[in-house]
């Protein structure tokens, strides 16, 4: 149960790791997912590249747009506003990009409108993740001397945007030309995607000079100085890394506006320090100070299970078992599932073995492997179907039960004990977008020649209504459900009693060849390579060039998902294997405590008859001497009261 | 993604120019019990609309309106619901539907999500109960 300075950093790195996504989320490692190079992408866009086109329409004389004003730009902003506000992103952003990109914006876009115009296109680019063309339109806007609210949202939306991509270069890039003066617009800020950065590439020191130059009116200020603690645990100063905890953990050294600059997340950050201190104290046998700080994770902490079973073990190692005991009961209390359920069900078993409760902690055992036994056995099984076990950690809740033979209980558990790593969810996030733009990809293919003919003055051609609505996409895809529900069936007969495994081997050859061939059929079914773009800026060749973009985009994209699927399923093989590692050390550690009670119990007997040996009778045997002890339910015992009273009919016997 | 998205702005600026007619989706979704926790909206097997997290559409709110070709299109719609007192209960559905959209007209289709379900309220003390699912879809020329 004793922590080691290593298995404190991970948890450190680890439990800032766990919440990716957010701003102060650890950096994602140095071999985090990004899209594969191995399928080549055209070249990335400086814009829209709407320009040739705008030119195409108006020297056919087919370009709507009317003259652009402020008041236009007004209304404009309006609907993007309402559009963003809705969810309606792509909408968005097409609306914008066709003002933002014309010619007629120039003259407009130092004014306040079409600064904020500016801005609005950034921001819904960023919402869809297109970070390069959202950076491209936020540096716009620093560009100008101006430093009104434009720039100050620029630069943080930057910033933001920096973070959440998970790669901070090409954004701190973009913000180094600004001011970095203490009291410039966005400082602490940038300081601290730069301490990222830094962190990122493996340069603490340097990452430690940014994080303390996050002031304290920075909305960061928190994460930095928690990132800052971080760094010094793991090079050793745990004093150092202490005081830097304490100031965001101790209310009494926050700044005061840090919690209202901070938002919601200044109090998650606090919950983590409070964590962080209690494994410092307990690093440095410091049990009562660990208490104390595990104590202070407030009650409706998504920490607290945490703070519960890490307050347990110093408990246990203190040896306050009652101690431990109370807060495993606690944590009992909180219901549902847990990653820390296994481990406490254990610790909870051997707090007993150490209290001598050996009826107890082989009760406990005993219920751990019950229940824990088959989360292994199909642990074990999802390792060998990939494909289930992508579906039962990125799938739907219900899907979880399917996969696993309709188990749910033990599906939940595997869901809730797997510690999937922070870059798990980056690579499924990404997959979800490239799906969403294969989509739209295909659908571009048919649009654009529907164009291509209204340009030419021809009637646009229906498309056939069969073909949109099943195609041979929604064909595989309904493929792959029914074969993902074939196997579920084979994997339930493996387990009846007497499964006939010659039958269920050919089924299963069978469907392994079917397959493959719908692979090849997958493999077909992607677009051929693209003929040579024309040359030329007239409709027609616009329009030929961008079909064959769209394909060559396909291709790529469909290149890009293949590697990605293959992270997203090594990832996943990863966490199931740390999942399987750690559930097989615990059960045998349940087995050698139900070993333990065993012995525990023979040697309790022995001190027994040791002690009859010697004369001392224990405790039970004196119990035994207890007539009350051998009454039955309808009986009574009336115990000799220490007074004998004469019986009053004794010499009246012959009176009647 | 940037050529992507930069693709999908010229081309929807183009439409915008050279397509005549509209096709407008507007979604709505009744439910006391359940609510929404994916939804999407396609239109000839490109994703138009994610709703953001927590969107409630209790009332009608247009999710798409854009310039489209005249003729056939598929309108699809996906949505996963969950029931709000017992989250176990969840239902996916897709639906696709057939639209014609007329030349230099606006097409109104208007996409009604209804959840009826009783499972999470009764299950648990009768132990029985009922998915009732539906999705209405209302076409109408307008302009």
């Amino acid at each position: 149960m004793r922590m080691h300075g290593r298995w404190l950093r991970a948890a450190l790195v680890a439990l800032a790791g766990s919440s990716a996504g957010r701003a102060w989320a650890q950096p994602a490692p140095a071999s985090a997912p990004v899209a594969p190079s191995s399928a080549p992408a055209p070249p990335e866009p400086s814009g829209f590249e709407l320009g040739p086109y705008q030119s195409a329409l108006a020297r056919q004389r087919l370009d709507a747009a009317g003259p652009l004003g402020t008041e236009q730009l007004r209304q404009l902003i309006e609907t993007a506003e309402s559009l963003l506000s809705l969810g309606r992103r792509d909408e968005a952003i097409a609306s914008l990009a066709g003002v933002v990109d014309s010619s007629s914006f120039m003259p407009l876009a130092g004014l306040d409108e079409g600064r904020a115009a500016t801005f609005l296109l950034g921001d819904a680019l960023g919402r869809a993740r297109v970070y390069d063309l959202a950076r491209d339109y936020l540096a716009r806007l620093l560009q100008t001397p101006k430093s009104d609210s434009w720039y100050r949202r620029s630069v943080a939306r930057l910033v933001e945007l920096g973070l959440e991509s998970g790669d901070p270069a090409p954004f701190v890039a973009t913000l180094a030309s600004l001011p970095a003066s203490a009291g410039a617009p966005g400082a602490g800020d940038i300081a601290y995607l730069t301490g990222i950065l830094h962190e990122r590439a493996g340069n603490p020191r340097p990452a430690l000079a940014a994080y303390a130059a996050v002031s304290r009116e920075s909305r960061f200020w928190a994460q930095a100085t928690y990132r800052a603690g971080l760094i010094e645990v793991d090079q050793g100063r745990l004093g150092e890394g202490e005081k830097l905890f304490c100031r965001i953990a101790d209310p009494k050294q926050t700044p005061r506006l840090a919690p209202l600059f901070g938002g919601n997340e200044f109090f998650q950050i606090r919950d983590l320090s409070r964590l962080a201190l209690g494994r410092v104290a307990h690093e440095a046998y410091r049990f009562d100070d660990a208490r104390y700080y595990y104590h202070l994770v407030p009650g409706d902490s998504e920490r607290l299970p945490e703070a519960l079973y890490e307050s347990a073990t110093s408990r246990y190692e203190a040896k306050d078992y009652a101690g431990a005991h109370a807060l495993l009961g606690e944590l009992r209390e909180l219901g549902g599932h847990h990653v820390y359920e296994d481990e406490a069900l254990i610790l909870d078993a051997y707090v007993d073995l150490a209290q001598c409760e050996f009826p107890r902690a082989d009760a406990k055992l005993s219920e751990f492997l019950a229940r824990y036994e088959p989360v292994l056995a199909a642990a074990r099984q999802l390792a060998k179907d990939p494909r289930s076990l992508r579906s039962l950690l990125g799938g739907p809740d219900g899907a979880a039960a399917s996969e696993l033979g309709g188990s749910g209980d033990v599906a939940e558990m595997i869901r809730t004990s797997v510690r999937i790593d922070a870059s798990y969810a980056g690579v499924s996030r990404q997959l979800a977008d490239l799906d969403r733009e294969l989509g739209g990809l295909r659908a571009m293919g048919a649009e654009i020649g529907q164009l291509e003919a209204a340009v030419a003055g021809g009637a646009v051609a229906a498309r056939p209504v069969a073909a949109l609505a099943d195609g041979p996409s929604e064909r595989l895809a309904r493929f792959d459900e029914q074969t993902t529900a074939l196997r579920r069936l084979l994997r339930e007969a493996g387990q009846s009693q007497h499964p006939p495994q010659v039958e269920l081997a050919a089924i299963a050859l069978e469907l392994n060849a079917v397959e493959a061939e719908a692979a090849s059929w997958r493999t077909r079914s992607t677009p051929t390579e693209p003929a040579a773009p024309a040359d030329g800026q007239d409709m027609p060749m616009l329009l030929s060039r961008d079909a064959a973009l769209a394909l060559a985009l396909e291709r790529a994209a469909q290149g890009v998902r293949a590697a990605l699927g293959a992270r997203q399923e090594e990832l996943a093989q990863q966490a199931l294997a740390r999942l399987e590692h750690r559930l097989a050390r615990l059960v045998r550690r349940a087995r050698a405590g139900r070993i333990e009670t065993v012995l525990g119990r023979k040697r309790a007997l022995e001190l027994e008859v040791e002690a009859l040996s010697q004369g001392f009778l224990p405790q039970g045997a004196v119990d035994s001497l207890d007539a009350a002890r051998y009454l039955s339910d309808d009986e009574e015992y009336w115990p000799f009261d220490g007074e004998d009273w004469e019986d009053e009919y004794i010499g009246g016997e012959g009176l009647r | 993604m940037a050529r992507v998205t930069a693709l999908r702005a010229r081309i929807a600026a183009l439409s915008a120019t050279l397509f005549s007619s509209k096709l407008r989706v507007e979604l709505r979704s009744k439910s006391d019990t359940a609510r929404l926790k994916t939804l999407r909206v396609s239109l000839d097997g490109g994703v138009v609309y994610t709703a953001p997290a927590q969107t409630i559409f209790d009332r009608a709110e247009v999710v798409y309106e854009h310039a489209v070709a005249a003729g056939p299109h598929v309108v699809a719609v996906e949505v996963e619901r969950q029931d709000l007192r017992e989250p176990r209960f969840s239902t996916w559905q897709t639906s696709r539907f057939v639209v014609v959209v007329p030349e230099k007209r606006l097409l109104w289709t208007r996409l009604e999500l209804e959840d009826e379900s009783s499972l999470g309220e009764d299950f648990k003390e009768h132990e029985s109960g009922q998915y009732e699912l539906g999705v209405r879809l209302q076409v109408e020329v307008s302009e």
